[in-house]
């Protein structure tokens, strides 16, 4: 370690020494249409071979010798620009590439010119959102989350829901960033979409493994989504009318070249079409009222100050809603649940010199959950009213500063501070209650729980020769109850080019998490309720150790292959025979158990990102074990996504200028389950029921038993059609298109048979029980 | 079209609502060893009963009649054995009893009340007609006394809760089980459930619900129990709760009895009762 430390160190010196008699060129690359920022476009001096790739916000600086100098800006679906300047001072130079796909003039294709096997990076890939708009969806809802499903390393949970179990992990030991504020529940109606609207969404980028150091706080993966900025030239619109829901985002200066904003809705409406129904159903003299939907609503605005500063203010607001009410002669009665996220960050560019650039980040994001029930009776006289509502949530506010610093085309530098406040909300319970003779007003179990999360990190993306390196070191503390986590995590990334186009790639990370999710294994629920590390529930730790190799071919195809061993320590649980739905009591801490865990595996992805055929194939081959003292008897037993073998392929082809065929084929081994495999009589249950015998059934160890394969084919046809003021499309698609009953979960019943000689039999079968069949859709979509 | 879009969902809700979700599956449990599973309990002052039984296969028919579900489930023939830790012993008979007042039934009884005394240690030896040898050990722990049972009405209406009081030992891990039943011991409990003294000062309050009308009998019983009765009763309730509910996960017997394939419980019961009289 401290070896790693002193050679980090010698070569930071060297990089700083290296900069005499050089001129920096810096600036931002932008799409010519839109002025959205282009994320990791390529620079390249074509004398000197040095180069840069634009960060996250499409800033660049590269660092060249006092000579005349011809630049190549780059980006993946652009094409490529060459200016030729006589470098003799710190040069500041912007540029916009235009789009190579005339149909999408006003679209940024998200991607990375910087080719797979160059950079010191692995386990991460970036999806391009417009890839991501065409994958077949279910309902024709288009889901980023379970476009990421597709991956290989990144399994998804029950059918139908979009949790991401990345390499092993669960999914809140992932990191979800949305403009770099931290989501906490990613999810509408129990799991089945996620709350991220393609149509404001800029990049999606997931890391698998190999973390640089300025990640932290999750296990298993880093999940970065950014909004998009909103045109800076002229203003845009896109929506969507479908069967569920229907969308509308605009977009456009406020200010040209200065100030631009981006809002874009989405609302669902199954109350709208269901609620009728009922209402229609039920007899005279009642009422039915019924609310069933979720919205999301995000908003950006842009404002540049100058070519030094940028400011942007970026908001997401969604919530669930169900409610029902029920009247009937005066007497009323109704229920519902609303649950929903506020996320909220301001952020500062600061482009102190050339060389050194700064973000700050100032956060504000909630989650919050309300269960209410209450009764209205009327009588003669008096009324009486009854309501109770359980609240539980999570908050949090937070600040950071990320800088980077670019030297020489050797070295670029990230370092930066952050500090979290979680406020923790676990539940409480208010009841209120007034008639005749009782007027009551409690408040139970109110009290708020806090802690503190503080990181720091420095990070080196080194450049020698065939070899590059990013080295990195994240130090984090955690206050809690008035005690004190601190973790060091080193992380290592390696890279070695080979001649052939082919690199070598190697990566070691340590991360450590600090707040932890209470959910049952498999449903998404909103009470699924976040929690700290107490002083008896340990911090969550892993490392993980990947190699692998990665190529370009034909220019278009990427292909990689890695292998991870990650290990798990302190992971938690609900110990064995839990199972509710409101989870949440004084005692937590009670009902969890913590464990290990260690899941191992291959990868293989060959992926094709420009074209007329795009997509990619995933191959994953995994073993996830767990090991928990107080589970399966102290015995190590699979987890629950434990998949030996997954398959992802995703395809879509465009006949013409009009229409595109999308396919999505995947194929997974059978979730684990855990089954009885004996019954027997007891006492315990016995009361009077003599001569029965109460019956108990065990014998189950975790996980033992597999359900059948998981295989599924999903087919869309989009039809585009230029109109007068932009372009519609008709997207008609089918989700299981051969109708295969994936399993979604196992029940044991008695079934009574005949014998041959007419008497009956009773006997126990397992049934599998599937909950999608083959889903057809059909949504309508315009932009201008 | 709009009205095209709008009945797209009703159809589909029909079309999905027509669909056979359920599929038969061929799933090859193992063949599982039976398991012998034992229940004894001793008492003070009470003749000593086991019930010696067999498992049944997840997939094994279940018996049409009482008669030859008895037959398929107990296992008779074994030695039963109970020994106390100054060498006394006490063999039990192979025969059906029946407790007229709990309606519990066992098939190894001790004819006469065994001087079963607190504080004792007493081992179990079971040996099976095939010669497999079952043992386990229990200490017979003290009575926790209830102090008091305190019956209140609501002001506003003629029902009435029930509090029980009792102070925890102090300087030890106590495990209680609670269980308090309406006019007889053979009805289902309206409360039944272990507890911990973790969190307990010194003294313990169990309360009920305004349930309880003028007139009625309420039997409280405070069972003082060993580790490893709360264990097993623990997960005994969590298995009965996960049966039958495929999102739960199934909980293994915690068991105190050792032996090839046997699991069960042996165990003590040390308790006191009060039966309160609700006035008319």
């Amino acid at each position: 370690m401290q070896k790693s430390i002193t050679l980090f160190c010698a070569l930071l010196v060297s990089a700083l020494s290296l900069a005499q008699n050089r001129f920096t060129i810096s600036g931002y690359i932008e799409d010519a249409g839109s002025g959205e920022k282009l994320i990791a476009a390529n620079i390249l001096d074509l004398k000197s071979g040095s180069g840069a790739i634009s960060n996250t916000y499409g800033f660049y600086s590269l660092t060249l010798p006092a000579d005349s100098v011809t630049l190549t800006f780059s980006y993946i679906g652009y094409q490529p620009l060459t200016r030729t300047i006589l470098l003799r001072r710190d040069t500041t130079l912007s540029v916009r590439l235009e789009s190579s796909v005339q149909l999408e003039t006003v679209e940024v294709t998200a991607g990375r010119y910087e080719k797979i096997e160059e950079s010191s990076r692995m386990s991460r890939i970036d999806v391009p959102v417009e890839q991501i708009k065409r994958i077949p969806a279910l309902f024709g809802e288009v889901d980023v989350l379970k476009a990421l499903q597709l991956l290989p390393g990144v399994q998804s949970g029950n059918e139908g829901q979009n949790g991401l179990y990345v390499r092993g992990g669960s999914p809140d030991q992932n990191l979800i960033l949305l403009d770099g504020v931290p989501v906490y529940n990613v999810s509408h109606l129990l799991g089945i979409f996620s709350v991220f609207n393609a149509d404001a969404i800029k990049n999606v980028t997931l890391t698998k493994g190999g973390f640089p150091a300025r990640y932290g706080g999750r296990l298993s993966s880093v999940l970065e989504i950014n909004m998009k900025e909103g045109n800076t030239q002229e203003v845009h619109g896109e929506g969507s009318i479908g069967l569920i829901s229907s969308k509308l985002t605009l977009e456009g200066p406020i200010k040209k070249d200065r100030t631009t904003f981006l809002v874009s809705g989405r609302r669902t409406y199954a109350d709208l079409i269901f609620g009728p129904i009922i209402r229609a159903s039920q007899p005279s003299g009642t009422d039915f009222k019924l609310k069933l939907f979720f919205y999301d609503l995000n908003a950006k605005l842009q404002h540049k100050i100058n070519d030094r500063h940028r400011l942007f203010a970026s908001a997401y607001l969604g919530s669930d809603v169900f409610h029902n009410r029920y009247a009937e002669d005066g007497d009323s009665f109704e229920g519902g649940i609303d649950w929903g996220n506020l996320i909220s960050s301001l952020r500062w560019n600061y482009q102190i010199t050339p060389k050194l650039f700064a973000n700050t980040t100032l956060t504000y994001s909630r989650y919050l959950v309300d269960i209410g029930a209450g009764a209205t009776y009327k009588y003669d006289d008096h009324v009486e009213k009854f309501n109770a509502l359980y609240r539980s949530g999570i908050e949090d506010t937070g600040g950071k500063i990320d800088f980077d610093f670019i030297p020489n085309p050797n070295h670029y530098l990230r370092f930066g501070v952050s500090a979290v406040s979680h406020t923790y909300n676990p539940g409480a319970l208010s009841f209120k209650s007034s008639g005749e003779d009782i007027n009551l007003d409690t408040l139970i179990g109110s009290q708020k729980a806090y802690s503190t999360e503080f990181a720091a990190y420095l990070e080196d993306d080194i450049q020698l020769g065939a070899l590059k390196a990013n080295l990195g070191v994240h130090a984090s503390a955690f206050k809690v109850q008035g005690h004190y986590y601190t973790s060091v995590q080193p992380r290592i990334g390696l890279r070695y080019l080979l001649n052939n186009d082919w690199s070598l790639k190697a990566s070691f990370s340590t991360m450590a998490q600090f707040i932890n999710l209470l959910t049952s294994e498999g449903f998404s629920l909103p009470t699924d309720l976040w929690v700290p590390s107490t002083k008896t529930v340990t911090p969550q730790t892993s490392w993980q150790v990947a190699l692998g190799a990665a190529h370009t071919f034909k220019n278009d195809f990427e292909i990689s292959v890695e292998a991870y061993y990650k290990q798990m320590k302190n992971v938690l649980s609900y110990k064995e025979g839990a199972s509710f739905l409101f989870g949440l009591e004084n005692d937590w801490q009670e009902k969890i158990t913590q464990g290990d865990g260690e899941t191992y595996g291959l990868e293989l992805f060959l992926q094709k990102k420009v074209g007329k055929t795009t997509g990619w194939l995933g191959y994953t081959l995994s073993w996830n074990w767990r090991d928990f003292d107080e589970i399966n008897g102290g015995k190590r037993f699979p987890f629950r996504y434990d998949r030996r073998h997954d398959i992802s392929l995703v395809l879509s082809h465009d006949f013409s200028d009009r229409i595109t065929l999308s396919t999505t084929w995947v194929y997974g081994t059978g979730n684990a389950v855990t089954l009885n495999t004996f019954r027997y009589p007891t006492e315990v249950n016995n009361f009077g029921n003599y001569p029965y015998f109460y019956e108990v059934e065990s014998g189950g160890q975790k996980n033992a038993f597999r359900m059948t394969d998981y295989h599924r084919l999903d087919l869309s046809v989009e039809f585009r059609k230029p109109k007068r003021w932009g372009e519609r499309k008709w997207v008609i698609g089918v989700y299981n298109a051969y109708f295969h009953r994936n399993p979604y979960y196992i029940i044991a019943q008695n079934e009574t048979t005949q014998n041959p000689d007419g008497t009956y039999q009773e006997k126990r079968v397992f049934k599998e029980v599937s909950i999608l069949p083959l889903i057809p859709s059909v949504s309508y979509g315009f932009k201008f | 079209m709009k009205n095209a879009l709008l009945f797209l969902p009703i159809a589909l809700a029909v079309m999905l609502a027509g669909c056979n979700l359920e599929k038969e599956v061929d799933i090859k449990l193992p063949e599982t060893q039976e398991r012998i599973v034992v229940e004894c309990y001793l008492e003070p002052g009470a003749p000593i009963n086991l019930l010696l039984t067999r498992s049944s296969g997840y997939f094994d028919p279940i018996p049409e009649d009482n008669l030859a579900f008895l037959n398929q489930t107990l296992v008779n023939g074994a030695t039963v054995v109970i020994r106390s830790e100054t060498g006394e012993s006490y063999t039990l008979d192979n025969n059906l009893v029946f407790n007229q007042f709990t309606k519990k039934i066992f098939n190894y009884s001790s004819h006469l009340v065994a001087p079963i005394e607190r504080g004792k240690t007493y081992s179990l030896e079971i040996t099976l007609e095939n010669g497999d040898l079952i043992t386990a050990s229990t200490s017979i722990l003290p009575v926790v006394p209830i102090d008091s049972v305190v019956v209140e009405f609501n002001d506003t209406d003629t029902l009435a809760r029930v509090l029980t009081y009792l102070t925890d030992r102090p300087n030890e891990d106590n495990y209680y089980r609670r269980m308090i039943q309406h006019s007889s011991l053979d009805t289902i409990p309206d409360q039944d459930f272990t507890t911990d003294d973790r969190f307990v000062e010194d003294v313990i309050v169990f309360g009920t619900p305004y349930d309880y009308g003028r007139g009625d009998t309420v039997i409280n019983t405070i069972f003082h129990i060993e580790k490893a009765y709360f264990d097993f009763l623990e997960s005994v309730q969590l298995a009965i709760a996960s049966n039958g509910n495929p999102f739960a996960q199934p909980s293994p017997i915690i068991s105190n009895v050792q032996g090839p394939n046997a699991m069960g419980i042996f165990t003590g019961l040390s308790y006191d009762r009060v039966v309160s009289f609700l006035p008319d």
